[in-house]
């Protein structure tokens, strides 16, 4: 019996001898090995520490996590600390191995911003006007009294005083779905120009008296015979000569248009050869040359010139332009380029200046073109700056241009570029970029600061060598005025496509719009700040939108 | 005493015999570890993405065409009369194997609550009149849906993006078409982050709509229409931008346009909407067309066909 016993325990002693686990042997679930990871702060900045956190399920344990951040820097473990030094987007993958070998990578990209200017200089808020729906590329118009124009995409024209109360507003535009793009003009007499209409069929010329009274509505648009007339009116300004205001449409067969500024009877319409009108019709000008030419930019693409007494004499019949540049590949706009064009003496020669991209895609391209001829006389590629559907230009006292650009994500390619275009592929003398898209026309001041504000709601003025003057806002600016922080309470954050307006005794003005987290953006705000370094707009041929402050798009 | 010798012999032997069969694995053999089980899709469509521009380098030509069915339509769902952009008809793409991605189109109520709904106006496809936009969600889901074709009475409801999201979370991917549809670009992003449908959603809307999502979030992934390659490698600076919609012409003899892409590291997705319907009669030259296009993604309300004849290619 005893040894019955004894042989028992001997077998099972042996029994767990041989069925005890090794010590790594691995665990497996029979589940797919998946892995993921989250990013604590993305977009993060340079200098901000971000902490990346692996998880990983399933296939057979243990894992191994490495991690590879763009193409240059790869740390192992699967809890990671890492503060970038250089901004830019990083392709972040993370690559999990199990102990069978198994094997997942799981990306995400983080983009890493660059650390933020900081606020200097002075501005102040003289006043704040709300005007109702969103603000896009409608900047204020500034009479000689003083008094302020401005209209936003709820197609409300708003007459402010001088002092920032509302004298009026009216509405222009009710038609469903249209809405008001266009910046008004205004005549030496007070006249107000505006178009309205963006829907196909409902644009509108208007001409307002000071009082607000309508004094003619033009809506004797053009279209080839062939074709059903359905106009639309998008952001171009009413260019004011003598006799006549000059503006364009889009919609079908959009082109050119010139009517009685006193009466607003049809004067001539542009065609070419064939009959038809500018690709898209008219996008940005119409501009008005002291040579006698009329420039603008087209719908879809091509920049074009006409005769202005030819125009003139037309006896309300239809005129072939003078000229066309860049309708065709590879020199065709990209896209539909919102930006308003100018005037700049180059060697001499009035030329029609601007910037825009096209299908090259070698970046944003400033142009200077001979207003004569449509030839062209120099061409610069900001070739480190992405592709833009806005951005404009104004023009120094030396003649050079300066252009608004869009940025890329991590990267700190937006601001503006200054460009010299006496060479035929110009150069470029000064720049400041920072990573902000800036949509808007610049303004030059009477001591050659350049004026500009971008779409995350910040107001820039940088020196003539574009050495930063002024970084400020326009939120906190608005916020901070006891005045205003309760009517503009909900102003979640400022987007600005509008250009700013200098006025004659260096008051600025401009519209921006409160870009919410919603996107409804309901109402936008008319200011009038001040600079201490600004006292008036630069003497030059095209300083701001429009040229002037009530913009008459005529070359001084 | 000899019975129990030999009881105790035999147990011992039996016992010796259990234990030491695990034994074999400590005497230098290799365990028996299971395998990775592949899923039939990647787990994210970011690494997908990534993983296929590598793949084909801007040389190589695509070793696989990934199905999307248009507004979740698949040729068992149509025949079941399913309504489009409900979600019985999502089931039937799931459960059919050979849908990579479902197309959905995306408005808001007049109350802010994101529906699958194409049209502008519920009339094609329920049995109601008005826009949605005119509707509250409430009085949307007393609507009855119906295949745009017939109006017999299905019993199934307009459904919300989020019920999307929660059927087709961990199982398909989606493409959100919200173009021209007003949807708040914050109350869509947001929705995505709260579901956790980062990895599998794609948006597919204008230029200046699809950016901002990816201010919010450069992972959030945008889906753009493009005409030429340049307007592709306008998107460069947006991470999230890889695969982009253009239009093949099907009338023409050849198109090389997704090869171009493909040379600029930009994957594409077009339509076979309404040729798609060709192969019902056995004609299956516009499907060779986009075969020979080199076109990496194809939408087409007949998944099951596509599948079949892409297969025989050595495309599925």
């Amino acid at each position: 019996m005893k040894r019955f016993a004894l042989t028992i325990m001997a077998a099972f002693a042996v029994f767990a001898a041989c069925t005890e686990k090794g010590p790594d042997s691995g665990t497996g679930t029979g589940e797919p090995l998946v892995a993921d990871f989250t990013i604590s702060v993305n977009p993060c900045k340079v200098g901000e520490e971000v902490e990346l956190k692996a998880t990983a399920s399933g296939g057979v344990t243990p894992y191994t996590f490495t991690w590879e951040l763009g193409s240059d820097i790869r740390l192992e473990g699967q809890d990671q600390k890492y503060t970038f030094e250089k901004n830019g987007a990083y392709v972040t993958k993370l690559t999990v191995v199990d102990k069978a070998g198994n094997k997942v990578e799981k990306r995400k990209n983080l983009v890493v911003n660059p650390a933020e200017v900081k606020e200097q200089g002075t501005v102040n808020l003289l006043w704040a006007g709300k005007v109702t729906g969103y603000n896009a590329w409608s900047s204020p118009a500034v009479a000689d009294d003083g008094s302020v124009y401005a209209t936003s995409q709820s197609s409300t024209l708003y007459k402010f005083s001088a002092n920032g109360d509302l004298v009026w507003e009216k509405v222009i535009n009710n038609v469903e779905g249209s809405n008001t793009q266009g910046t008004p003009s205004i005549d030496a007499d007070g006249t107000v120009f505006i178009g309205t209409g963006t829907k196909n069929g409902s644009a509108k010329v208007y001409a307002f008296n000071p009082d607000g009274t309508e004094k003619w509505v033009f809506t004797d648009f053009w279209c080839a015979p062939t074709q059903t007339l359905s106009p639309s009116y998008n952001s171009p300004i009413v260019g004011i000569g003598e006799n006549n205001v000059y503006f364009g449409n889009c919609g079908t067969a959009g082109t050119m248009i010139a009517a009685d500024k006193a009466t607003g009877a049809r004067v001539a319409w542009q065609m070419n050869e064939k009959g038809g009108g500018p690709a898209g019709g008219v996008r940005s000008g119409v501009i008005i040359t002291k040579g006698g030419m009329l420039h603008w930019g087209g719908g879809v693409y091509g920049f074009f010139g006409a005769s202005k007494n030819t125009v003139d004499g037309a006896n309300n019949s239809g005129v072939a332009w003078a000229w066309s540049t860049w309708s065709a590949s590879p020199d065709r706009s990209l896209n539909n380029n919102q930006g308003a064009i100018a005037l700049a003496t180059v060697g001499g020669k009035t030329c029609l200046v601007g910037v825009y991209t096209d299908e090259t895609n070698n970046g944003p391209k400033v142009y200077a073109l001979d207003s004569a001829t449509g030839e062209v006389v120099s061409t610069y590629y900001v070739t480190d700056s992405p592709a833009m559907d806005n951005g404009s230009v104004a023009v120094t006292a030396e003649g050079n241009i300066v252009a608004t650009l869009n940025f890329s994500n991590g990267q700190t390619n937006g601001g503006i570029v200054v460009v010299k275009p006496t060479s035929p592929e110009g150069t470029k003398v000064a720049e400041y970029r920072v990573q902000e898209k800036v949509s808007c026309t610049p303004a030059i001041d009477a001591v050659g600061n350049i004026h500009f504000a971008t779409e995350s709601g910040n107001y820039y003025v940088v020196d003539k060598d574009c050495k930063l003057v002024v970084k400020k806002s326009l939120k906190d600016l608005v916020l901070a005025d006891s005045r205003y922080k309760d009517t503009f309470a909900n102003l979640d954050a400022a987007k600005v496509w509008s250009s700013p307006v200098i006025g004659d005794d260096g008051k600025i003005y401009l519209q921006f719009t409160n870009n919410d987290a919603a996107k409804k953006r309901e109402f936008g705000l008319l200011v009038c700040m001040q600079v201490p370094e600004c006292q008036g707009p630069g003497n030059t041929d095209w300083p701001m939108i429009g040229q002037n402050r009530r913009h008459t798009n005529n070359q001084k | 005493m000899k019975v129990l010798k030999y009881i105790s012999l035999a147990l011992f032997s039996a016992v010796l015999a259990l234990g030491c069969s695990g034994c074999s694995e400590q005497q230098g053999e290799e365990p028996d570890v299971p395998q990775q089980v592949t899923p039939s899709r990647p787990a994210d469509l970011m690494t997908l993405f990534y993983e296929l521009i590598e793949q084909q380098a801007g040389v190589n030509p695509r070793e696989k065409v990934y199905i999307v069915a248009h507004r979740a339509n698949t040729r068992e769902g149509i025949n079941k009369r399913l309504p489009e952009n409900s979600l019985e008809i999502i089931q039937v793409a799931i459960e059919s194997g050979v849908v990579d991605m479902i197309e959905v189109d995306v408005r808001p109520t007049k109350d802010g609550v994101l529906v699958l709904m194409h049209d502008a106006s519920v009339a094609r496809t329920t049995n109601g009149t008005k826009n949605v936009s005119d509707m509250t969600y409430a009085e949307i889901q007393e609507l009855d849906m119906n295949r745009e074709d017939d109006k017999v009475v299905t019993g199934i409801k307009v459904p919300t993006l989020k019920e999307v999201f929660e059927l087709c979370k961990g199982k398909m991917f989606i493409n959100l078409d919200i173009h021209s549809k007003n949807v708040p670009v914050g109350q869509l992003a947001a929705l995505i982050q709260e579901c956790g449908m980062t990895d599998q959603v794609m948006i597919y809307s204008k230029k200046e709509e699809l950016v901002e999502y990816q201010s919010i979030d450069p992972n959030i992934i945008i889906h753009p229409y493009v005409g030429t390659v340049a307007a592709a490698l306008e998107y460069k600076q947006y991470p999230g931008a890889m695969l982009f919609q253009y239009g093949l012409k099907y009338d023409q003899d050849s198109d090389n346009f997704a090869r171009d892409m493909r040379a600029a590291g930009c994957l594409t997705y077009t339509n076979i909407l309404n040729y798609d319907k060709q192969m019902l009669n056995g004609n299956y030259s516009y499907l060779q067309k986009f075969v020979n296009s080199e076109t990496d993604f194809i939408q087409t309300d007949y998944a099951e066909m596509v599948h079949e004849y892409l297969d025989t290619e050595g495309l599925r």
